[in-house]
């Protein structure tokens, strides 16, 4: 986008708003920070202030299956990893997480990390996350078919989740359930914009939590979408 | 995924839009509009929405475009479009004071700004130019009506108020511009040029976002915290922005202040003044 091609008002609106997707808002920041006939008329926009809603106390939301585990470094990236795998699910006793009014915060960020592979889940599933800031994660599971699952984070079929950052944090199980014949063909995750960065590998089948994580960290071999600096 | 069929987009969409129609009867009363047309009207105009931007559609940024989409708002504009008579009533109720407020504030005068909120359904749906179609049909929801029109109606009021500056002489409004003799020309143009070239290498040296934020903070006088509301990020990292994009902005006034006898403020002054003005082409490229 040049400044020959100002953005039309809904998307100024909507990048004010902080509803446009990551392509989209790059496009229009690059374009804000060569025009200065834009820049000076969203600067007086008024902005409903997102950052200002608390994301929840760290940790707020953070279940008790929650675990943390240090032992995960990414060496390509001090920002984040997201790690899947498979095992079972229910059982375990946990708060509600709170939910996110989708509609109405808009503050679900975009894809920041998604599973390149076809994975061969064949028991439970894990998700590994590493956030340097507290962020509401969600995660989709779309099948052979195309349909699109969302990834209940716990038996009451919450789907979004506060996860505390500075530290890894585990997800899970899932139900095996949750891919019917294991033919889940994309694992993606998405997090609010206070995810800085996030790397995405294989899901991996396991047989526990051990084999889980010397799988996880031998697997961190796809980092990506670094976003921002 | 990229060839989705299209009964995965409907799927896709039907919790959000079903979502938005209760919410949209619930805000805006009855409106002569079913779930299955802002299904549709959904699904349609967030794809062209990829199409525009030259992108193919993904089921999961399509979901999430959907999620973050004002649909409600979309189920008053299709009913705008049908010619609801008791969805006009609301704009008259519910938008015609906030479109004038925001005329006002970009500094057009309260008849003008009046005049702006009277004449604006007119303008959505008025089709434009080269078969394009009524800005009301490209309405997709990816902002807020309420926003949209706001927005609609600062260019407009910025528009008219520069056509009266337009009659103004320039001197009126530079005052600053001054004669100065062969030896300051000489002395400007030697600036200018380290100016640029200096402006080139931090340009180079940011990114979008840093560039930006360094201009909201800078040129236009934007708090942290405002600037944290507009990119939707905490106030923290707009601090770590601004952190790093000062480091650079520094070491360039640094260089740019060897040797010379011009005060810091003053460089940095035209320095970010450059910063803001657009790249030169050789420099896009």
């Amino acid at each position: 986008m040049t400044t020959a091609a100002h953005p039309d008002e809904l998307t100024l609106a909507a990048w004010s708003e902080q509803r446009l997707l990551e392509f989209e808002r790059e496009d229009v920041e690059a374009h804000l920070a060569e025009c200065a006939a834009c820049r000076a008329l969203v600067a007086t926009l008024d902005v409903a202030a997102p950052a200002a809603e608390p994301l929840g106390a760290p940790g707020a939301g953070a279940a008790p299956w929650l675990r943390r585990a240090p032992w995960l470094v990414v060496a390509a990236t001090a920002a984040a990893a997201l790690l899947l795998l498979v095992g079972p699910w229910f059982g375990r006793g946990r708060p509600a997480a709170p939910r996110l009014q989708l509609d109405v915060a808009g503050r679900l960020g975009d894809v920041f990390a998604e599973t390149r592979s076809t994975p061969q889940a064949t028991g439970e599933l894990y998700v590994g996350v590493r956030l340097d800031e507290d962020a509401w994660v969600r995660l989709v599971a779309i099948d052979a078919a195309g349909a699109v699952h969302e990834v209940p984070l716990d038996p009451e079929g919450t789907t979004t989740e506060v996860l505390p950052g500075g530290a890894d944090t585990f997800l899970g199980p899932f139900p095996a359930a949750l891919a019917p014949d294991n033919a889940v063909t994309r694992v993606l995750a998405l997090a609010s914009r206070e995810a800085l960065a996030w790397s995405a590998v294989e899901p991996l089948v396991t047989d526990g939590a051990d084999a889980l994580r010397r799988e996880l960290h031998a697997s961190v071999t796809e980092v990506e979408l670094a976003r921002e600096p | 995924m990229d060839d989705a069929p299209a009964e995965t987009w409907t799927a896709l969409a039907r919790g959000p839009v079903h979502d938005a129609w209760d919410a949209a009867r619930a805000r805006y009363g009855a409106l002569d509009v079913d779930r299955d047309e802002l299904l549709r009207a959904a699904v349609a105009r967030t794809l062209a929405r990829f199409e525009r931007a030259g992108r193919e559609p993904d089921p999961l940024a399509f979901r999430t475009a959907l999620e973050r989409a004002a649909l409600a708002d979309l189920c008053l504009v299709l009913a705008w479009e049908r010619g609801d008579a008791r969805a006009w009533e609301l704009y008259a109720e519910e938008f015609e004071p906030a479109v004038t407020a925001a005329a006002r504030r970009q500094g057009a005068s309260p008849g003008r700004a009046e005049e702006l909120a009277h004449e604006l359904p007119g303008l959505l749906l008025a089709a434009e130019a080269e078969g394009r179609r009524a800005p009301l049909a490209r309405y997709d929801g990816s902002g807020s009506l309420v926003g949209w029109l706001g927005v609609l109606a600062r260019r407009r009021a910025i528009d008219g108020i520069a056509q009266d500056a337009r009659h103004e002489p320039l001197e009126a409004r530079d005052p600053a511009s001054g004669a100065v003799g062969p030896e300051g020309e000489a002395s400007e143009r030697e600036l200018a040029e380290r100016v640029r070239a200096a402006a080139a290498g931090l340009r180079a040296a940011l990114t979008p976002r840093e560039r930006l934020v360094l201009l909201l903070k800078h040129e236009h006088g934007l708090a942290q915290t405002s600037i944290a509301a507009h990119l939707g990020v905490t106030p923290s990292r707009v601090t770590r922005l601004v952190q790093h994009a000062t480091e650079k902005l520094r070491e360039a006034l640094a260089q740019l202040a060897e040797g010379g006898a011009v005060p810091e403020a003053r460089l940095s002054h035209v320095l970010l003044r450059a910063l803001g003005a657009p790249a030169a082409p050789e420099e896009r490229a």
